[in-house]
Order: structure tokens, then C-alpha cells, then sequence
């Protein structure tokens, strides 16, 4: 008889549902990617009713539902903020505490509604967050035993966590609370430099490189103390968030000497330099942290999860610091995949479920590639109900060379090929694709397909076997979540003169070809890298062999199927909805070859850059 | 006005009635006897600012703690989550206001800019 656990992630943001059968991970969504709402934090009604399908069950089949965030712990510190705060608090709490009581209390009678059943359990269980970040970063990990380290912005009252997992058991001895957060000081920088909250992180990441880390003592003085054994508190009296509803105050301010940077105005060095320094900051801690952990616990493997463990550009020093012998991180390293942890949380800690042996060198989250898959009858359904014209290539290899052909001439393809990815990343299952070696295809990428800011770099989806050619990286990369140096034979002198003597314009470094590789080459010469097997993702390395074999490059261009503000696609009807607003010029839906010259005028029914935030 | 609307003005009001009649009152008290609900601030003579969890593993019955049927039901968890602390007074209050603020359809997919904080 089975034992199947349903997890539960929402009313935050980024709602999620995952799957686990017997320990295996059998579906895990986002809700937005079904929703089209960004970071939706609704009832995640539409992922759930995709997983129960995935696993051909009920929801009365459901031995357990679990929860990832435990209510009660999550009001106290609301409400003991605003004791701490007084009146100034009062916005807040009223906004916090509609929140919590208004709907995450309520977790039963939002289920029942939804499923109408709450399982065998009878009951909706609830995991602390900290936990089910800890449970999705080890028990899908290679390894039989690990340290776990989890940061991110608060989940009930933790916001790193320090701890040990083996077999089926997962311990957090060591905590930091709010209102001290590591992720909360790198989101108050994000928003101080005009980014938004939770979604442009990854822009200030971006950002860095092109700065110098010259206020990171500052920021260590004003902002943040940081012990050596890397656990911290924050001078609170300079963030916004205790008592106001932003995230910085004047005294923030003061601290840069100026006022934030107001969203799409021109980025100046004073950003650039404020980006470098809190990445420097938050690599320092996250370093002192896990030499930290790996004392305390004699731990060779380290597993991560939490958002800050999506920074990648922290992760591949961490990586390149050999603190620990071998690093896994959670690809949905976010709240989604706090859905995910619940799941496993239940699944080997409620129900004391025992966990397989991991077979050597192999995780279990099955490339990440853990949503829907629409195949080519499906495809053909759609692209012939909509008088759609495409070419249908049914031989791999053939198909292959011919998408191949056209990245190789400098075409830009949206790929919506087989399981969606779970987690921020794609991962060559709904990504657009170009040739690295191409030196418009940055700025083409960026401005005709994205629509977003051209300082942004791209990743390179390389074959798994041929990633040291190319990288000073001596591990795999399959999720996205390293960066690493493009190999100093391959980068090319950049000329810095005039954007180091004080010139903002960005453009005159980004239009620069940085290495033979210039696409994915980012200004500090270091590149995100995503390593791809036959037996993650047998399709992707097939096309990426095939690019392979015509050009002698073994890697491509990969960036998330989407545009500025969009939720990466889903179905093939959000693939060519997506394909036709943008300049792409092929689309590929399983073996199914939309080309953009061929199809009929595109009567949009949405003003897509209303509806779609820019983050 | 909508009731959507009536609803949330309600809610405003019963939270801030709640928020000048109780809350600030105790807080008035407890920065007298507790001063520093949290460590707000840095200690440049600490060694390390790590807490240590006093319960480092999740046992069967910490899951069972969800299925609130009614805010009289939340308002014994908060009690017995705040026994023997200064807020535990707040409870019982905090239930009504539960019950009031309810919401069935949870039909807003914004996403608060101010999330981290906020829930």
C-alpha cells in the first residue's frame, strides 16, 4: 500500500503543491505558471488539482496533507513586533494581522473547500518553515548525511537555521530570529536600489559585478555585525521593516548618503557599488557560516535551501572555498519549495518513513523537471484547433539538427519541451535559447525577446562532459545555482578605461566581447552555469550535442521562457502566446517547429505589458 | 460599497478598537517590566548571536497542531502557545477578531511589495 503526502505551500507568496509517493517525488508546480500571476500567493488550487492528476490519484486518496508554515508561531511574532514597535506599528499590524487571521488559520476549511476531503488524516498538518526548507534540501540530496544551512527573509520566527539531517531524520540546533535577516538586509538593499522585494534580488546579483564593494565596511558598521562564526544581527534602528511598511528608513538613507534610486530611472555607480558591496557582505557570512557548520557538525556534504541559496554567485564561492567536500542545494530553494519539504517532512518525519540509500552520485529531484508536460498530440490538438501552421519533425535527431541549424544562424528559440521545471530556473523544459558565441545575442535576447535591462547577463546550458572546457569549475551544475570564471584562456582584454574612470554607461562594458563566448560571459568574466546530462534532460542534451556537432560548441544560451514580469510558460498555448509577442523566430513544442515567418497576424486580446508587473 | 468592502472596513476596525485597547496598553506594560521584547540591538562583547533551539527536531504531534474550526479554537492555541507570558491575556480577544476577519475566497493574487514582513 502506498504512502502518499500532499505539501502545501500559501498565502505568502510564490503558493505551491508537491507530490511525494513513498518517498519519490512525484509532482511539484508553482501556481503562478498555471495562474499567470507572478509570485501568486493564492490557494494553490490549480498546482494541487496538477499533482493529483500527475499521480493518477483522488484527494481522498491523500494519506496526509502538509502545511509548510505553522500559523500560530507566524501571528506571534507579528503581534509581539508591534508590542516591541508601539504605535508606529499600527499599519502594519493591521495589514499582517487581515492576513493571518484572515485566511492562513484557516488552513482546513480552505482545503476541504478546495478538495472537499482533507485526506485520511482527517486534519491539515502544519511543519515549521525552517523545517520543510531543511526537509527539500536534504532528502532529495545525494547524500546519505549532511549539514543543512537555510536563510531566507523569516518563516515563522527563524531566519537562518543551522542543523543536521541522516536517513530520515532532520535536526535544526542553531537559529538567528527576527528581525535580524541576512535576507532582509540584501531585499532592503534591492529595494533601496530600485528593484522590487522578492523578485529583483536576482537584479542587485546582476548588478554587482559592475561595481566595486566600496561601502561593504560600511555596511558592516551600520547595517549588519557579523560575528565569526558567521551568525549576525542587524542595527534594526536603520531598517523601515519593524515599524513602517517599507523596507528602509531616512537613517538607511543616511547611511548612503542619499535617497533610493527610484524604480526604471537611470542605474548609477553609487548602485553598482552598493550591489557589489552586500554581495560582498552576504558571501562573507555565508562563508563564515558554513565553516561554522562544518566544525559543529564534521559534515563533508552541505545541502541548502531558504532563498538566500539562490544566489548563486555566494553559492560558487562557497563551492570554490571547499569549506565542505561536496554542496546540494534546492533548485526551488524559495518558499515554493517549502510545499516540496512539507511533502517530505511528511512523508519521512510524520509518518517515520524510511529514506533510500542514495544511488551514487544521483539526487531525486529528477533534473527538477517536476511539472506538466503537454505532448505532441496535445501540441498538434492546439496548433490545428488554432489554424496554426508548424512543420512536425518526429525524428530526434533530425529535429534536433534543424533547431541546431537555426540557433548556429543566430536565431532566437523558445523551447517548450517535456516536464516544466520546478523552481525559479529554466532549465531547458520552457527556456529560450541562442548561440553564446553570437555577440548580438545578449542585447537581442535582452531588448527584443526579455524587454528587460540590458546590463542583465545570460547562462550557458552546457554538456555535462565538456563543462571544464569551458569553466573553472571542478563539480556539476545541473540546477543553475553556481557561478563560476569562463577559463582565463577564453576570456578576451576589456577595455575599462572610461566606465572605471567614472563613466555610468554600462553599455560601453556590456557591448564589449568579453571571452570567445560573449553571451553568457558576464562583466566580471564569470558565467551562471547550468551542466546538463543525457539522464536529466535527454531532449536538451540532444539538441545541445547537436549544436555540438555543428559548430564544435558545446553549449548554448539558455534563459527562462518568458518576458519582463511574466511567469515562465506553461502550456503550449502561454509558449505561443509568448513567442508571438517577442521577436523569437522559431518555437519548438515537442516535435513540433513553429516558425515565425509562417503564421498568421497575432491578434493579442491582452495588453500583456499592463498585466505583466515589472519587477 | 461592495460588501468585500464593508467587509474590510469592519475588519479595519475591529483590528485597531483591538490594536489602542489592548495591545499598546500591554505594551505600555511589558516595556516596563520586559524591556527588549526582541534583541534589536548588537552586543559588539558577544561571541556568537546563534540561539540555540531548545527542540531541534519535529515530533508527530508538532504537526498536529492545524484545523482551526473557529477563532475561539485559535484563541486557545495562542493561549497555550503564550502560557505563562505577558501576551497570553490577548488571546481570547484575538479569537473574536478572528472570526470577524475571515475570509472564504482568498480572490486577491497581489503580492504585497512589503511581503517578507507582513505575514
Amino acid at each position: 500500500m502506498s504512502t502518499i503526502i500532499l505539501g502545501i505551500s500559501a498565502f505568502y507568496h510564490d503558493s505551491a503543491a508537491a507530490l511525494v509517493r513513498d518517498g519519490e517525488i512525484v509532482a511539484a508546480a508553482q501556481e503562478e505558471r498555471f495562474s499567470r500571476k507572478k509570485h501568486d500567493p493564492r490557494f494553490p488550487i490549480n498546482a494541487i488539482n496538477y499533482c493529483l492528476e500527475e499521480a493518477f490519484i483522488e484527494a481522498v486518496d491523500l494519506d496526509a496533507i502538509v502545511f509548510y508554515d505553522n500559523p500560530v508561531a507566524t501571528f506571534d511574532r507579528v503581534l509581539r513586533n508591534a508590542l516591541s514597535v508601539g504605535p508606529a506599528a499600527r499599519e502594519q499590524f493591521q495589514k499582517a494581522a487581515s492576513a493571518v487571521l484572515g485566511h492562513k488559520i484557516w488552513l482546513d476549511s480552505h482545503v476541504k473547500r478546495a478538495l472537499g476531503t482533507l485526506g485520511k488524516a482527517g486534519r491539515v498538518l502544519v511543519a515549521e518553515h525552517h523545517m520543510t526548507h531543511a526537509a527539500s534540501a536534504f532528502f532529495p540530496s545525494p547524500f546519505e548525511s549532511a549539514a543543512i544551512l537555510t536563510m531566507d527573509g523569516v518563516g515563522e520566527w527563524a531566519t537562518t537555521s543551522l542543523g543536521a539531517g541522516k536517513d530520515n531524520s532532520i535536526e535544526l540546533f542553531s537559529e538567528i530570529h527576527y528581525p535580524h535577516s541576512l535576507g532582509l538586509l540584501y531585499s532592503a538593499i534591492t529595494s533601496y536600489c530600485g528593484f522590487k522585494v522578492n523578485s529583483g534580488e536576482y537584479k542587485l546579483m546582476g548588478l554587482a559585478p559592475y561595481g566595486e564593494p566600496k561601502y561593504a565596511d560600511l555596511i558592516m558598521e551600520k547595517l549588519i555585525d557579523v560575528r565569526p562564526d558567521g551568525s549576525y544581527r542587524l542595527h534594526t534602528e536603520n531598517f523601515g521593516y519593524l515599524d513602517g511598511m517599507s523596507m528602509t528608513n531616512e537613517r538607511f538613507h543616511a547611511v548612503f548618503g542619499g535617497p533610493p534610486r527610484q524604480p526604471e530611472s537611470r542605474i548609477s555607480r553609487r548602485e553598482m557599488d552598493i550591489a557589489a558591496s552586500v554581495q560582498a557582505v552576504t558571501e562573507e557570512v555565508v562563508l563564515r557560516t558554513a565553516s561554522h557548520l562544518r566544525k559543529e557538525t564534521g559534515e563533508r556534504n552541505l545541502v541548502m535551501a531558504g532563498g538566500v541559496a539562490l544566489n548563486c554567485v555566494a553559492n560558487g564561492k562557497l563551492e570554490a572555498a571547499k569549506i565542505f567536500d561536496h554542496v546540494w542545494i534546492q533548485p526551488a530553494a524559495g518558499d515554493a519549495g517549502g510545499a516540496l519539504g512539507a511533502a517530505l517532512m511528511g512523508y519521512h518525519v510524520y509518518e517515520g518513513k524510511p529514506r533510500a540509500a542514495p544511488v551514487a552520485g544521483r539526487d531525486r529531484q529528477k533534473g527538477s523537471l517536476l511539472g506538466p508536460r503537454y505532448p505532441s498530440n496535445e501540441v498538434r490538438a492546439y496548433l490545428d484547433r488554432n489554424r496554426l501552421p508548424y512543420q512536425r519533425i518526429v525524428d530526434t535527431d533530425e529535429r534536433m539538427k534543424v533547431v541546431a541549424k537555426a540557433i548556429s544562424e543566430g536565431r532566437i528559440i523558445g523551447w517548450c519541451c517535456g516536464r516544466m521545471e520546478f523552481g525559479p530556473r529554466a532549465l531547458g523544459a520552457r527556456s529560450i535559447l541562442g548561440d553564446p558565441r553570437n555577440k548580438d545575442t545578449q542585447s537581442v535576447m535582452n531588448l527584443k525577446i526579455k524587454y528587460r535591462e540590458s546590463f542583465r547577463p545570460f547562462a550557458p546550458s552546457v554538456l555535462a562532459e565538456r563543462t571544464s572546457e569551458y569553466f573553472q569549475i571542478d563539480c556539476d551544475s545541473p540546477y543553475m545555482l553556481l557561478v563560476a570564471p569562463v577559463r582565463t584562456e577564453r576570456c578576451l582584454p576589456m577595455d575599462m578605461v572610461k566606465f572605471r574612470g567614472g563613466d555610468d554607461d554600462m553599455l560601453s562594458v556590456i557591448n564589449q566581447p568579453r571571452s570567445d563566448l560573449p553571451a553568457i560571459t558576464h562583466v566580471d568574466y564569470s558565467a551562471r552555469i547550468q551542466s546538463v546530462t543525457k539522464e536529466d534532460n535527454q531532449d536538451y542534451y540532444a539538441l545541445i550535442k547537436a549544436f555540438e556537432d555543428l559548430t564544435g560548441c558545446g553549449l548554448v544560451v539558455n534563459t527562462s521562457f518568458n518576458v519582463r514580469g511574466e511567469p515562465i510558460v506553461c502550456t503550449p498555448k502561454d509558449a505561443y502566446r509568448c513567442f508571438m509577442r517577442t521577436e523569437m523566430d522559431l518555437l519548438v513544442l515537442e516535435d513540433c517547429l513553429v516558425w515565425r515567418k509562417d503564421q498568421p497576424k497575432f491578434d493579442d486580446d491582452e495588453n500583456w505589458r499592463a498585466s505583466y508587473e515589472l519587477d | 460599497m461592495s460588501s468585500t468592502e464593508e467587509n474590510s472596513v469592519k475588519s479595519h476596525v475591529a483590528i485597531d478598537r483591538f490594536f489602542d485597547g489592548e495591545l499598546m496598553p500591554l505594551a505600555s506594560r511589558l516595556r516596563a517590566s520586559e524591556p527588549g521584547l526582541f534583541l534589536t540591538t548588537v552586543d559588539p562583547s558577544a561571541e556568537s548571536y546563534y540561539i540555540k533551539r531548545t527542540k531541534r527536531t519535529m515530533s508527530k504531534a508538532d504537526f498536529e497542531v492545524a484545523g482551526c474550526v473557529d477563532g475561539a479554537e485559535f484563541a486557545r492555541r495562542l493561549a497555550v502557545h503564550w502560557n505563562g507570558c505577558g501576551c497570553q491575556s490577548l488571546a481570547l480577544s484575538i479569537g473574536k477578531i478572528a472570526d470577524a476577519v475571515r475570509v472564504e475566497e482568498h480572490d486577491s493574487a497581489d503580492v504585497s511589495p512589503f511581503v517578507y514582513v507582513m505575514f
